[in-house]
Parts: C-alpha cells; sequence; structure tokens
C-alpha cells in the first residue's frame, strides 16, 4: 500500500502516516467482516471523516435491475436503499467509466440531475466518487460530497479515496461471492432432499425368495425413472416401470406424480391395457407440452409363473432362459401425448424364465468410442450373466453399465420365479 | 463430433425444418425452440429428419411438443422422411402411432 501516489502528495509526514494508518485499519476490518453493510457503514463514517467531507454513499450495481442501489451512507440524511439508474448521473459515470470523477461545481457538470438532492435536500457542490473495481469489472461507486470547510476535493483526496475504495469493492465482491455460495448450496440441499424422497418412494428390497429385484441409478441429483411393486389380494404380484422424458425438477415432479397414478390403479387389479388407457387419459390432461412418460406395468402370478403386462413406449420386454431371448416391443405409444389410446396385453410364461425390464438409459449406455449399447447389447449383457443368481447377477449387469457412459438414468428390474 | 445443424426453408403453405447430426440434450432446446419457432411462420410443419443420426429422448420430447402444438392450434405437424437411426427410436417407443411421418413433402401435403 506505500506505494500509492497519496503517500507522495499529501503535506507530510503526518497526514501521510494518518492516512496509511486509515487505510490498513480499513482494509482490515473490511476483510474479516461477516456483516456487509455495517463494516462499509462504518468505514464510510470514517472516509467521510479523513477527508472532511459532508457526506459519503457507498453505492452498489444490482446487476438484475441495471440500477445502483446505496448500501452504507453517511451525512445529514439517510439514503440507504436508494435506487438510482446505473447509467445516469456522476455516480454512474464513475461506474460505466470506470474512473474517478472529480467535480468542482456540480451544477455546471452536464451528467449532474441533481436526484439525489431533490431526496436528501442538501444541494451538491463539489463531489469526488470513484468506482470499486474488482477482477469482474466495476461493481459500484463510493462517493463523497461538499468539503465541510468549503474548500474543493484535490487530487490529494482522490488518490486516498482510491485507497480506501480497493479494499471496499474487495468485500463487498466476496460477500457477493460467499451469497453465491450459499444460494448454491441451499439448492444442492433442497435437490439432495428430493432426491431422499424420491428414493424413499421405491419400494424397499424384499428377501425371502421375492420374485423381483430392481435398480434404479440416476444421471444427476434426481431422477425421471422410477419402478414399483406392490403385492395384490388375489397373490399377484403388481409391477410398474417408467422414465419420464427430460431432467430435473420438472422430470422429478411428474415422476411422483405418475408413479402414485399408477399405483393406485395397479391396486385396483386392473387389466393391464385399462391400467395404461386410464393413466394415459389422466396424463393428458394434465402434462404440460413436449412432456411424456414411457411405462410398462403388468402383474406376475407365482401360481402360473406368468406374467401379463402393457407397454406405453417402453423399451422392449426381454425374456431370456436357457433356449434364449424373446424381445416383446412396446404396442402403445407414450404416455401424456395423445388420449384414448388402447396398449394391447401381452404375456409370457417364466417357467426356468427371467423377465428384465430397462429404461432407455440403458441402451443409451456408451462405449469409449460413443457407440450406444443398443437393444441387441442388451440382450447380450444379460445373456452373459446368465448364470448367476439373481442378485450377483444384476449387480455384475449393473456394474458393467458403469463402466460405460451413462447420461440418462438407468433402471432396471427383473422377475424371475424363486427355484 | 458429428457436424449438426438446422435449416428452416418456406414451401407453399409449410415450413420444412431440416435438423442433421445428433439430437441429444445438449442441443434438443434449441430444436425445440426452432419448431416453435416455425410455427410463427407457417400453420403447417415437416421437420425433415434424413441426416439425424442419433436422437434421444429429450429430442424426441421436442417434436412431441410441435406435434402437440398443432393439435391445440388446429395446425399440422409431420416427420419427413426419418432416417434408420430414427425410425428405430420411432419405432421401439410406437411413436409410428402418434406422428403423421411421410417419405417427403408432396406425402404429407397429400396426407
Amino acid at each position: 500500500m506505500n506505494a500509492l501516489p497519496f503517500t507522495e502528495r499529501s503535506n507530510g509526514r503526518r497526514a501521510n502516516d494518518q492516512a496509511l494508518a486509515l487505510v490498513a485499519d480499513l482494509a482490515q476490518s473490511l476483510a474479516s467482516t461477516l456483516d456487509l453493510d455495517a463494516a462499509l457503514n462504518l468505514a464510510l463514517g470514517r472516509i467521510v471523516g479523513a477527508l472532511g467531507a459532508l457526506g459519503g454513499a457507498v453505492f452498489l450495481l444490482d446487476a438484475a435491475t441495471r440500477e445502483l442501489v446505496c448500501r452504507a451512507c453517511a451525512g445529514p440524511v439517510d439514503i440507504q436503499g436508494l435506487r438510482i439508474p446505473a447509467d445516469r448521473g456522476i455516480v454512474g459515470r464513475a461506474l460505466t467509466t470506470g474512473q474517478c470523477q472529480i467535480v468542482r461545481d456540480a451544477a455546471t457538470d452536464p451528467d449532474f440531475t441533481g436526484a439525489i438532492d431533490r431526496i436528501t435536500g442538501v444541494r451538491t457542490q463539489s463531489m469526488l466518487g470513484t468506482p470499486l473495481m474488482t477482477a469482474r469489472g466495476p461493481i459500484g461507486v463510493l462517493q463523497v460530497i461538499n468539503k465541510c470547510d468549503g474548500a474543493l476535493f484535490d487530487e490529494a483526496d482522490r488518490d486516498l479515496l482510491r485507497a480506501l475504495a480497493a479494499p471496499a469493492a474487495l468485500a463487498a465482491s466476496n460477500a457477493a461471492l460467499t451469497a453465491d455460495l450459499l444460494e448454491h448450496a441451499r439448492i444442492r440441499r433442497e435437490l439432495q432432499l428430493a432426491r431422499r424422497m424420491q428414493r424413499s418412494l421405491l419400494p424397499k428390497r424384499r428377501r425371502g425368495g421375492f420374485p423381483i429385484l430392481a435398480v434404479n441409478h440416476p444421471a444427476s441429483e434426481i431422477s425421471g425413472d422410477f419402478y414399483d411393486y406392490f403385492d395384490l389380494p388375489d397373490g399377484r404380484i403388481g409391477f410398474a416401470v417408467g422414465d419420464v422424458a427430460g431432467k430435473g425438477l420438472d422430470a422429478a415432479f411428474l415422476m411422483l406424480r405418475c408413479a402414485s397414478l399408477l399405483r393406485f390403479a395397479g391396486k385396483e387389479g386392473l387389466s393391464p391395457s385399462v391400467w395404461l388407457a386410464r393413466a394415459n387419459d389422466d396424463l393428458c390432461e394434465t402434462v404440460a407440452g413436449g412432456t411424456f412418460v414411457c411405462v410398462a406395468v403388468g402383474y406376475y402370478d407365482p401360481a402360473t409363473r406368468t406374467a401379463t403386462w402393457a407397454n406405453a413406449g417402453f423399451p422392449p420386454v426381454l425374456v431370456h432362459g436357457p433356449a434364449g431371448s424373446e424381445l416383446f416391443r412396446a404396442e402403445g405409444p407414450p404416455l401424456g401425448i395423445v388420449p384414448g389410446m388402447n396398449f394391447p396385453v401381452q404375456q409370457a410364461t417364466l417357467a426356468g424364465r427371467s423377465l428384465y425390464l430397462f429404461s432407455d438409459g440403458v441402451t443409451d449406455a456408451r462405449d469409449a468410442s460413443r457407440r450406444v449399447l443398443g437393444v441387441d447389447g442388451v440382450v447380450d449383457l444379460v445373456a452373459r450373466h446368465a448364470q448367476w443368481r439373481p442378485e450377483t447377477r444384476l449387480r455384475r449387469i449393473v456394474g458393467e453399465l458403469r463402466r460405460r457412459t451413462l447420461s440418462d438414468d438407468t433402471t432396471l428390474l427383473m422377475i424371475e420365479a424363486a427355484a | 463430433m458429428t457436424d449438426k445443424g438446422s435449416e428452416l426453408r418456406r414451401d407453399g403453405d409449410w415450413a420444412v425444418l431440416r435438423i442433421w447430426g445428433e439430437v441429444d440434450l445438449s442441443w434438443s432446446q434449441d430444436v425445440r425452440r426452432q419448431v416453435l419457432e416455425a410455427y410463427a411462420k407457417a400453420k403447417a410443419l415437416a421437420v425433415q429428419l434424413d441426416g439425424v443420426s442419433y436422437i434421444d429422448s429429450s429430442g424426441i420430447a421436442a417434436l412431441v411438443e410441435g406435434f402437440q402444438h398443432a393439435r391445440s392450434k388446429g395446425g399440422r405437424f409431420a416427420l419427413l422422411a426419418p432416417s434408420e437411426a430414427v425410425r428405430a427410436v420411432l419405432e421401439l417407443a410406437r411413436l409410428d402411432r402418434v406422428f403423421p411421418i411421410y417419405d417427403d413433402l408432396g406425402a404429407a401435403r397429400s396426407g
């Protein structure tokens, strides 16, 4: 700091030492502040005192409205909170030019608007204003008006003000960055909460030979994929797997809505085709344009080892056994696009075979040369791990998928009759 | 990376938006905007997909939105000459039951 020009121009060693002490004091208090407004007000009071000014103010730029907002003031009238256009007046000129402004007679300055004078009732005669500069450009203006003894601001005053503006700019910039960080942390916490909420709605893994196993691996914090399974009083087990187009909060909310809609309809034991038709008509009435949901829903009957389902735009259902693989392609379009669609029922007997439902995040998994896995790749992947018992098999399949690049939510549900 | 791009042309009453390249999440919002903006110029929109090498669900969502826009505003929407890759995605999700798909604009006009 002692290289700054004001030390050379001040009128003697004593004034020099006082100015240097003030800069050091303010730099220290501004650097360590947690309360920006309080620190700026305190600093401004001392700056106004040191320059023998009648009053002063710190304006910070509100980038959203392109206004300068008074965050600290010293003088006869409190103008804290006052907003002025960022491109007008002498204060605005200091901001847009990035240059310190010395005005000896405000009334003759072409940019002088008198806007602040009309509010405070104080007539501005002379003025000194310096931009608060940061690496990201000017973020505000530090301004003092009218020397108490009627003298004019001079170059020594200007240099002192510039020296004091530097720590004020740093403190304001730090406070803005801290606020950004806190906001990011808050959003992150909320997304984590949404994720936990979503996870809590997925059914718990059931042991003891329960025929359904499923995994969901979200691409981001929250997922547009879901799966569900539940018991019916007649011994059948209902299941649903879905993929809401899109990512982020919108998709997550629609996913919650869709999952509960499908669960209620499924628990009534409706035929899978009625089940989907009803959900489709409901979603067509309520979802926003460009949003749709690919789902497969159905029942597994442990007594007959038969799975019955309907598929609305979801990837093909794979049934794999010792004799090979069988693919059942969707016969209905995704839900939420056109009402009145029909969704034909499909069926497979699982004696000695397993049924796999996988979202398009699985087929879209890319290898190192960006080639997608595709449906054939999934068939091959399942076949290569077929010798393992269900839990191990699913873990190995997911492990292999994770070695690829997964850009979308990845969900797998498998049904296998207890041995 | 594959080149991608789009081009809007006017052909009689129809606007034809030709897009090419990979339509994934990094680009689909832009495609969506172009689809909706095309309706400001014409009541009938055809999206030509012969040069699309890959499309993900966000790209399909942009097309669905164009389709729904036409339905609600009484306009027309068609897909033209989808590439093998696009056709496979449309057929797998049975979106061929939703979208009017034609080989060329002439067929879409009389469709």
